[in-house]
């Protein structure tokens, strides 16, 4: 006789965002922004804005 | 999941697209497009690679009487070290020059190729430019792909690859050794794009080169020196000589080779026994860094600029320590000398006869107290009446 499986973390967060649509809407928005925003800003500005330093042992 | 809920988050995503797009686009509003400066401040002195990179910023800060100088690392010398580095000459006296220093360390003959291309496209002031080089630039194997792609412009290779007065053989030479250096072909081929696609690549690349270097310039605005422009006056080379001798004989009193004392003392000295004969493979001759600095000057031939190589020598008993005799350094000077020679309109200032004068150097390879009073004069000279001093 089969037991009943245990209700797994992601089970039950897709619960609640079926439950609360426009909270779900929210964070998918709000992720998707921040994801995008956070990639640009590292390959835009990421290892930039200090000077090379001269590196003696090189010669 | 109902097609309804697909929708509703479908909908949401695409909502945080619209606003990530929003923040991108907002951004180039909140950083001032790389023009923008005070025209009573003088950036030509400031170490940056940012400004070094920056057309638009470069040529909105080049006057009447600007002398454009590329050189690397020999910028970065700090004027409480030596005191005599062309901020504290150029910027804090009148002598009716000023000079505009771009390149940092790493920025060898390639990357001044592409920065003079860029540069000079609409022309230069008096249509003039100096350049510095070294042996360091020379060693066997050329510069390291990572160092170079480091230092890699997008700016001025787009810059490069738009004026028209550079020939296409030129171009083609410049891309075939971006890509030699690891510089990947969507870039290389978007700065010169032959279908849409490439086109896009272009505008992405550059729109983000573009936002780096607002952001970059936002340093470099707060460390410009206030800007003299009054009554200019001639230099006195003797007097500024011999001050700089006194200043030397007080920051080099811990060595026989004329060094400064906290570079001898924290660089030099613990690490000399470890380096003897350490370089005696090196022959200055496996690089194709001869080849980038007659593309440089084929450059500055086809926009029409009349070039000063400044050749900055090395300290000779260091060299000779590690093993590189002064037959092989000898013949690496006469490489450059007869690459510089191939170009009638090129003037030559050549300090590689200096290697053993003490206090020319302040480390093993950099301008010291009077090396940069005796470069300047060079520069001051060329920029004056074509550059008597040194000249072919």
């Amino acid at each position: 006789m089969a037991r009943n499986k245990k209700k797994t973390l992601r089970d039950r967060f897709d619960e609640w965002l079926s439950a609360h649509p426009k909270a779900a809407c929210a964070i998918i928005g709000s992720s998707v922004a921040l994801t995008l925003v956070g990639i640009f800003l590292f390959v835009t500005f990421s290892g930039f804005g200090s000077s090379a330093e001269f590196i003696y042992n090189q010669f | 999941m109902e097609p309804q809920v697909l929708k509703q988050r479908f909908a949401a995503m695409m909502a945080g697209v619209a606003v990530a797009a929003a923040v991108v686009a907002g951004s180039f509003f909140v950083l001032p497009p790389q023009a923008t400066h005070d025209e009573a401040v003088d950036y030509g002195y400031v170490y940056s690679g940012a400004k070094s990179s920056s057309v638009d910023f470069i040529k909105a800060n080049l006057r009447e009487n600007s002398l454009l100088v590329l050189g690397s690392s020999e910028f970065s010398t700090p004027a409480r070290t030596v005191p005599q580095i062309p901020a504290q000459t150029f910027g804090t006296n009148d002598y009716g020059i000023h000079t505009m220093l771009v390149g940092e360390a790493f920025d060898q003959c390639l990357w001044d190729a592409m920065a003079l291309g860029a540069l000079a496209d609409g022309g230069l002031p008096h249509n003039k430019v100096a350049v510095i080089v070294g042996l360091g630039q020379f060693t066997d194997g050329g510069l390291d792909n990572s160092s170079f792609g480091e230092r890699f412009s997008y700016t001025l290779y787009q810059g490069f690859c738009a004026n028209e007065q550079v020939p296409a053989v030129l171009k083609a030479y410049v891309r075939e050794r971006l890509s030699q250096q690891g510089i990947d072909e969507t870039t290389i081929r978007s700065g010169m794009p032959k279908n849409p696609l490439e086109l896009i690549d272009g505008m992405v690349l550059g729109a983000m080169d573009d936002l780096k270097l607002r952001q970059g310039l936002r340093e470099v605005r707060a460390k410009g020196i206030t800007m003299l422009d009054g009554s200019a006056v001639a230099p006195d080379w003797g007097a500024l000589r011999e001050e700089a001798l006194l200043t030397a004989q007080t920051m080099s009193t811990t060595n026989d080779w004329g060094t400064e004392d906290e570079f001898y003392t924290t660089q030099l000295a613990p690490a000399l026994d470890g380096l003897k004969d350490a370089r005696k493979e090196e022959t200055y001759t496996n690089t194709p860094e001869y080849e980038d600095l007659d593309c440089f000057l084929s450059v500055c031939d086809a926009c029409g600029i009349q070039p000063l190589v400044v050749i900055q020598p090395s300290l000779g008993p260091y060299y000779d320590h590690i093993g590189i005799s002064r037959d092989t350094r000898w013949s690496a000077y006469q490489h450059i000398r007869d690459v510089v020679a191939t170009h009638p309109n090129a003037r030559l200032a050549d300090f590689s006869d200096r290697e053993y004068e003490k206090y020319f150097l302040f480390d093993i390879v950099h301008f010291g107290w009077t090396g940069w009073i005796d470069a300047e004069h060079a520069l001051y000279d060329f920029a004056q009446d074509g550059g008597s001093y040194g000249a072919q």
